[in-house]
C-alpha cells in the first residue's frame, strides 16, 4: 500500500481490534498485519503508549506452563476509539472529496 | 542470529533505561518468539528487523514522552512556535499596515516641509517684487521708495534665512520616520532571536 499509517491511526486500529476482545501480543500483531503492512516491532511501542495513557490494561494468563500477556481495552480506551472513529469519518470524507473532485456530498 | 542473539542485542542496546522497563520489552519479544513457534524463529527475526533499530525506536519514543512531561520547556517551545506562526499569519496584515503607516508619515512630512519651502520662497519673491516696485516709486517719492526697497530687501533676507531651519526640519523629520521603521524591524528581530535562544 502506498499510504503511510500515522501513530494515531495505528492506535485506532489496535484499539478497534482489542474492542472485539482481549488478545496477546503475537495474535494482535498478526491480526493487524492482516489489514495493514506494518513491521512486527512497531506494535510494542503502540501497545506501550496506549497502556501509559490508560487506554488498555494487561493481565497474565497461564498457558502451556507459562504466562501469556493479554491486552484489554479500558472504558477510556473505548471512548478514545469512538473519538477516533468519528474523526476518521470526517477525515475520510474530506479525502474522498478531494480525490473524487468534490462530487461527493454535493 | 538466533532469538537469543536478538534478545541479547536488544537488552544491551537498552541498558540506559530502567531495568523494569527493559524487562517488559524483553518479556514481550520473548513471548513473541514463543508464540510464533520455533519453526518460525528465522522468519520472526527477519520480520522484526534489526534489534538496534527497535531499541532506538523505543528510546526515541521515550525521549518524546520525557519532553512532554517537562511542561516548562514545552511551553517555551510552544511560545516560540506560536510567535513564528502568528508572525506568518500577521504578514499579510502587518506588512501593508506598516507600509501604509510609513507612507502616510512620509507624505505628511513631505507636504509640511514642502509648504514651509513654498512660504519662504513666496516671501523671497514678494521681497524681490517690492524691490522691483520701489524702482518706480523712487522718482515719485524718494523716502517711500527707499522704505519699499528696504522692506523688500528685508523680506528677501528673511526668506533666505528661513530656508536654513526648514532644511533642518526636513532632515530631522525624515530621519525620524526612517528611524521608527528600522527600529521596529530591529526590535522585532531581537525579540525573535531572544525567544529562540530561550528555547534552545
Amino acid at each position: 500500500m502506498n499510504f503511510q499509517l500515522g501513530a494515531s491511526l495505528l492506535d485506532a486500529c489496535v484499539l478497534a481490534v482489542l474492542s472485539n476482545g482481549s488478545t496477546y501480543g503475537y495474535s494482535l500483531t498478526q491480526k493487524i498485519k492482516e489489514i495493514i503492512n506494518i513491521s512486527d516491532s512497531t506494535l510494542y511501542t503502540v501497545l506501550r503508549r496506549l497502556q501509559k495513557e490508560n487506554y488498555l490494561e494487561t493481565y497474565d494468563e497461564a498457558f502451556e506452563g507459562r504466562n501469556r500477556r493479554y491486552y484489554e481495552i479500558t472504558s477510556s480506551g473505548l471512548n478514545k476509539l469512538d473519538e477516533y472513529k468519528s474523526e476518521w469519518k470526517t477525515f475520510k470524507n474530506s479525502i474522498e472529496k478531494i480525490l473524487h473532485g468534490g462530487f461527493i456530498n454535493e | 542470529m538466533n532469538k537469543f542473539d536478538f534478545l541479547n542485542k536488544l537488552n544491551n542496546k537498552l541498558s540506559s533505561i530502567l531495568p523494569e522497563e527493559r524487562k517488559e520489552i524483553i518479556d514481550y519479544y520473548t513471548e513473541y518468539f514463543i508464540e510464533a513457534g520455533e519453526h518460525n524463529e528465522e522468519n520472526v527475526i527477519k520480520e522484526l528487523g534489526n534489534p538496534v533499530v527497535i531499541a532506538n525506536q523505543y528510546l526515541s519514543e521515550l525521549a518524546i514522552k520525557e519532553s512532554k512531561e517537562n511542561p516548562v520547556s514545552i511551553r517555551k517551545g510552544l511560545s516560540a512556535f506560536w510567535i513564528i506562526i502568528l508572525g506568518i499569519f500577521a504578514l499579510p496584515i502587518g506588512v501593508p499596515l506598516v507600509a501604509s503607516l510609513a507612507f502616510a508619515l512620509v507624505i505628511s512630512a513631505a507636504s509640511i516641509v514642502l509648504s514651509l519651502y513654498i512660504s519662504s520662497i513666496t516671501i523671497i519673491i514678494a521681497g524681490i517684487f517690492l524691490v522691483f516696485i520701489s524702482m518706480f516709486i523712487l522718482p515719485i517719492g524718494f523716502p517711500t521708495g527707499i522704505l519699499t526697497m528696504g522692506i523688500g530687501g528685508v523680506l528677501v533676507g528673511l526668506g533666505i534665512l528661513l530656508i536654513v531651519p526648514i532644511n533642518v526640519v526636513a532632515i530631522k523629520s525624515f530621519t525620524w520616520i526612517s528611524n521608527i521603521f528600522s527600529k521596529n524591524k530591529n526590535g522585532g528581530y531581537k525579540i525573535a532571536k531572544k525567544t529562540l535562544k530561550q528555547k534552545y
